[in-house]
């Protein structure tokens, strides 16, 4: 059994506005995060990931359920108490103190030596890399260095759990993306639990060991970046991490190892999907972009595993790497290629109305209940 | 360049106004300072002797010093008693805070000379303090001490200020980020120690510019020692008052009104130089 860093048990947090109606900000959330892991809590704005990360730092209490950090219950416990610390969003830093004394902030309120708080403050500028910025103001940083002493301001107190609150929210795309490795890096490093909140899906794909996929305050999916990337569990986790297909579907044969489904007129056989609930008739199938294939009618070899459709091209977008294709099928219904250019296929081969076979291979469709 | 003509016009008339209601008036107090007389011929006449008379004699600056003294602990309490009322409304009033700042600075509308001659009523010989005192036993004849007293100057002049020192403090707790508040308890501050380590060196600058907003009028205050004050309490500001109104000698009420003036300038100069107010709001 792996040490539990974090437990959410049937944890419901509501917010009572006056002249409104009370606001579920989140409904009976369960996560058991692993000591060591990076998790990330992922969704829109206003899904209630900042509330549950709020939760577990100690600025909000659950209404019901309960919140364990090491195993400790922590219902009651003020945030001053808990063996976390946090990353904000806005870096939070004192305006009025300096860079070390803004480091040094938790440890001069554990009363540490000031030869050891030195020594600890100084390590962690080395580890953000912000050696020389001791004695300056936080006003006096660019964004990503202010980004940078918020991380050694909570990394110092060398924290059972780091809590980061969209901390990368407010730099730029390219610092962004070098912070992102940084983190994981430092995360390695430190072997330390990270709980990481984002909306951008991209950031969570690349950073996390799990993510919990966050909707209307109710947690949709957990599980590894490819789980939730390849195996979507609903239309909105589908939806929200990437793009992606969907087609409308019926179920004509549930049989032991395969689920036979009508789709645009054609039946097709579709490996079974063991969460799959049986007695849906109605489905929703998703196919991501760059699993669907283009070929001409002519030269298509219809495999006997392919599921394929006739369909004509609506529109093709040149991006790069890839070119974005639209492909309108016979009842409609559209679908997006994302064709990468190689040599089999190269930038505007096919033009818009050619009559194209779309394919793809079954195990890459999955079947969504909503 | 537009722009910088466009400030020029928005300037003008403030500074206009300063110059013929503030600076014009000084320069004439200043040339009125080193003339033998206020009427007549004396007019005319060059003299140093008032600056030598003003500074033998040891009592006006005593007086000064007095002043200065009781300035100072008006300003100190009114700002000790205004920060924790600051602080309820900012932190704690949630919604009500715009009525109970209203009701705090009301009574400030109503006439300055009637909410002093009010405190005549609560300290007076038959006063309601008195009156409460006697019928408690504690004391066993009307004390005239509560009123025309230093005492009396200094409880009224807290009185009337606190709404004026609450005010610039409240703003400065207001412009707190609540979120700093939020990091503190996240590195292990219990909620005094947050206060101490941040919420009061933030709100400095607003405790700052109350204590100066309390001191410097006091300084120069006349009508409250006038009507509260009796004998003991008299201040500086009546002395300048006398002289222009009473002993009609303008180049001496001059040079007191100038002195006043170095000694405001000074301990501002002197305060700047060690508590750079920029640097404590962080800016």
């Amino acid at each position: 059994m792996s040490e539990l860093a974090v437990e959410l048990s049937n944890v419901f947090k509501t917010f009572s506005a006056s002249n409104a109606r009370d606001v579920n900000a989140v409904r009976n959330v369960n996560l058991a995060i692993r000591a060591g892991e990076f998790f990330t809590l992922l969704g829109p704005s206003g899904c209630g990931k900042t509330t549950t990360l709020r939760l577990i730092a100690g600025f909000e209490q659950p209404t019901r359920g309960e919140v364990r950090i090491q195993g400790k219950p922590m219902n009651g416990v003020p945030p001053y108490r808990r063996p976390v610390n946090t990353v904000f969003q806005n870096y939070a830093l004192f305006p009025h103190l300096s860079v070390q004394e803004n480091v040094g902030f938790g440890l001069a309120i554990k009363r540490v030596s000031k030869e050891e708080k030195k020594k600890r403050v100084q390590a962690a500028l080395d580890l953000v890399e912000l050696p020389q910025a001791a004695d300056r103001k936080p006003s006096q940083l660019s964004g990503g260095q202010q980004q940078r002493v918020a991380l050694a301001r909570a990394l110092v107190n060398q924290p059972a759990v780091l809590l980061l609150d969209e901390p990368l929210g407010a730099l730029d795309l390219k610092l962004r993306k070098n912070m992102q490795l940084e983190l994981k890096h430092m995360q390695e490093l430190l072997k330390l639990t990270f709980i990481y909140v984002t909306h951008d899906q991209e950031e969570a794909l690349t950073m996390s060991d799990r993510i919990a996929v966050m909707s209307a305050g109710n947690v949709l999916q957990i599980g590894a970046p490819i789980e939730i990337y390849e195996k979507p569990a609903t239309r909105f986790v589908a939806d929200f991490i990437g793009e992606t297909n969907f087609l409308n579907g019926r179920v004509v044969e549930m049989g032991t190892a395969m689920t036979g489904v009508e789709v645009t007129g054609k039946r097709i056989n579709l490996p079974r999907q063991n969460e799959f609930p049986t007695n849906s008739v109605n489905v929703t199938l998703t196919v991501r972009p760059e699993k669907v294939g283009i070929s001409r009618p002519e030269s298509f070899a219809d495999e006997a595993k392919r599921i394929s459709f006739s369909g004509v091209i609506r529109e093709a977008v040149y991006i790069g790497t890839d070119t974005r294709y639209l492909v309108g099928l016979s009842n409609a219904e559209t679908l997006v290629a994302r064709l990468q250019s190689s040599p089999g296929h190269r930038p505007g081969e096919y033009a818009i109305d050619d009559p194209v076979i779309v394919w793809f291979e079954p195990g890459d469709i999955r079947l969504l209940t909503e | 360049m537009e722009n910088r003509s466009r400030i020029t016009i928005l300037m003008l008339p403030p500074a206009l106004w300063l110059v013929l209601l503030f600076i014009v008036p000084l320069g004439i107090m200043a040339v009125f300072s080193f003339r033998e007389g206020s009427f007549g011929a004396e007019r005319e006449q060059f003299t140093l002797e008032n600056y030598q008379h003003f500074f033998a004699n040891r009592s006006y600056l005593n007086l000064l010093g007095t002043s200065a003294w009781i300035a100072f602990q008006t300003a100190l309490i009114a700002v000790v008693l205004s920060y924790p009322l600051a602080y309820f409304l900012s932190f704690r009033a949630g919604e009500a805070r715009v009525t109970l700042l209203t009701i705090l600075i009301v009574p400030a509308w109503t006439s300055f000379l009637l909410r002093i001659l009010s405190w005549k009523l609560i300290l007076g010989s038959g006063g309601v303090l008195n009156t409460f005192l006697l019928s408690l036993g504690v004391i066993q004849e009307a004390s005239p001490l509560l009123i025309y007293s230093r005492a009396a100057v200094v409880v009224t002049l807290v009185y009337v200020w606190i709404p004026f020192a609450t005010l610039p403090i409240f703003s400065a707790l207001e412009r707190i980020d609540r979120r700093l508040l939020e990091a503190a308890a996240d590195l292990g501050c219990p909620p005094w120690e947050a206060f101490l380590r941040v919420t009061l060196p933030l709100s400095l600058p607003g405790v700052i510019a109350a204590f100066f907003f309390v001191f410097i009028p006091t300084l120069g205050e006349w009508v409250t020692p006038a009507l509260v004050g009796g004998a003991q309490g008299i201040m500086y500001g009546n002395l300048i008052q006398d002289q222009f109104v009473r002993a009609l000698n303008w180049p001496l009420g001059a040079i007191m009104s100038l002195v006043l003036m170095a000694l405001v300038l000074v301990i501002l100069i002197i305060f700047n130089r060690f508590i750079r107010i920029s640097d404590l709001a962080g800016a």
